[in-house]
């Protein structure tokens, strides 16, 4: 549907600072990596790494004070239709119904009819396989279902760029493996470049391809990993729980 | 006798058994009918003047309509003004504490102000009306704006929401069942305003059902003062009923329970 464009997330040297009760402290020091086009990227670090704000500069939403951040050839500095963002609550509206939810990006986009809307939201509903709540209420919905309204509703206007900011961490265990294997499914069907914040090491693990570590107070990068197990993944793969228990040694070491 | 259980049950019965018990009262003869009358009496009177005459009607169609003209007048400026009072710092530190001192004013000590800048007509009672009704109704929009969770707004902004899609879209329908509770609160105001306003106002243009109730006493028609407080529950309940609370059913069907 877009005109391709190689889309390149390139941060260097990110630098952030927060003004506290505590004087200024810095969140982000010197923060550097890249995610190239259809990139499965997970930024890994305990509470307090500073990721979710990471997350935000890149999203657009929180300005930074050093460095760059450069996807594609724009610079960031306001929030572009072709990245979308999955939040940790779903943040999906209870004034609309689940398809409207889902249509919401949509008036935003050049060169969509009005009468396109339905089907473009009907096909994301059934991507998640939800078509059949497509006109049920937000209330009437498990955390598991509205977050996959919500990750179709991210992906409706056909973004280049899927930012997730722990969009599973409240769930509970059985849903997040279905999700999992939902998102492993539609990244490799829809060409996607995904950059994935989480604090859960086994699932940065079974999902991205490769793993940034940060390490908090402030937060930088200790460590890039990548994972080359083939997908699709499994939460009770041996060589996924290997590798997890590898980075939960990296990051006992890195907090003594 | 099976087929009037139902209706043991309802209020219908329990309001025909107050008219008996006030019936049963009156029929003791403890007071002169001019101090305690009778429901027949009550029923006289909305006989003369709903059904023979139209005295009644007529006074219900000046007070609901001085009611409805300060009331969409209070929303007017009350919520562009409280919407803005969110955006603005200036107006935080400024006009919301106006509002907050105004707030706690009884809306009758308005009424001194308004004979003066007025006199004794429509306009003064409307301005008491809007007074007792538009600071809380500030107060009330900047807060539900206030209290809108921000991933709200975070989330319509990386969609692409700006300006006015993001206020019809986004601010309005997410602050709507709180504010709905300011204007049912202003609503609450503006009516007790104006019986406060019309009782104490003799007005030259129109006799209101606070003047007609305030005549009852004067003439010592205690009927007439029953029947107008009758008369002033009913619309209360009216409004309660077939406007506020659909208004709340579909913010419930839509947004699930304990959304208030």
């Amino acid at each position: 549907m877009d005109a391709v464009e190689k889309t390149r997330i390139v941060v260097e040297n990110v630098s952030k600072f927060f003004t506290s009760n505590l004087g200024r402290v810095q969140a982000l020091k010197e923060v550097s990596f890249c995610a190239e086009e259809g990139e499965f990227v997970a930024i890994l670090g305990p509470s307090g790494c500073g990721k979710s704000t990471l997350l935000n500069m890149i999203a657009g939403l929180e300005t930074h004070d050093q460095g760059i951040i450069d996807v594609s050839v724009e610079n960031v500095n306001q929030p572009e239709r072709h990245r979308m963002m999955m939040f940790q609550e779903s943040a999906l509206f209870p004034w609309y119904n689940v398809i409207q939810n889902v249509m919401y990006g949509l008036r935003f986009k050049k060169g969509l009819k009005r009468a396109d809307y339905t089907d473009v939201a009907l096909y994301y509903l059934s991507l998640v396989s939800l078509k059949k709540y497509a006109y049920s209420r937000i209330y009437q919905l498990s955390g598991g279902m509205k977050q996959r309204v919500a990750l179709a509703r991210a992906l409706a206007p056909n973004p280049q760029i899927l930012l997730m900011d722990e969009p599973f961490s409240a769930l509970d265990a059985v849903t997040c493996e279905q999700l999992y294997k939902d998102v492993q499914r539609i990244w490799r069907s829809q060409h996607k470049t995904i950059l994935l914040v989480t604090h859960n090491i086994r699932e940065a693990v079974v999902l991205a391809q490769k793993i940034i570590v940060l390490s908090p107070h402030p937060g930088r990068v200790i460590r890039e990993i990548k994972v080359d197990l083939p997908y699709p993944r499994n939460l009770h793969d041996t060589a996924v729980s290997d590798l997890t228990y590898q980075i939960t040694a990296i990051l006992n070491q890195k907090s003594l | 006798m099976k087929f009037l259980k139902p209706f043991f049950k309802s209020s219908a019965f329990y309001l025909f058994l107050t008219i008996l018990l006030w019936q049963w009262a009156f029929s003791l003869e403890l007071y002169s009918d001019f101090f305690f009358p009778s429901p027949a009496q009550v029923v006289a009177f909305f006989w003369e003047n709903c059904i023979k005459g139209s005295a009644l009607w007529q006074a219900m169609d000046i007070s609901l309509k001085r009611l409805l003209t300060g009331y969409f007048i209070s929303l007017a400026i009350g919520i562009p003004l409280g919407m803005l009072c969110h955006k603005s710092n200036f107006l935080k530190l400024t006009l919301r504490k106006l509002a907050l001192s105004f707030q706690t004013l009884p809306s009758i000590c308005w009424v001194p102000i308004t004979l003066l800048w007025f006199g004794q007509n429509n306009t003064a009672i409307i301005f008491v009306v809007c007074m007792g009704s538009v600071w809380g109704l500030i107060i009330g929009t900047e807060n539900s704006i206030q209290r809108i969770p921000n991933i709200y707004l975070k989330a319509a902004y990386t969609m692409g929401a700006r300006r006015l899609t993001l206020l019809r879209t986004i601010v309005f329908p997410a602050a709507f069942p709180s504010l709905i509770t300011s204007l049912k609160q202003c609503w609450a105001f503006a009516w007790r305003s104006l019986l406060s306003a019309e009782i104490y106002i003799s007005t030259i243009d129109g006799i209101g059902l606070g003047q007609l109730l305030h005549y009852g006493r004067e003439m010592q028609a205690m009927d007439q003062v029953i029947s107008i407080i009758l008369v002033l529950i009913a619309i209360g309940l009216f409004i309660e009923r077939f406007v506020f609370l659909p208004i709340e059913h579909s913010i419930t069907k839509r947004w699930g329970e304990g959304s208030f």
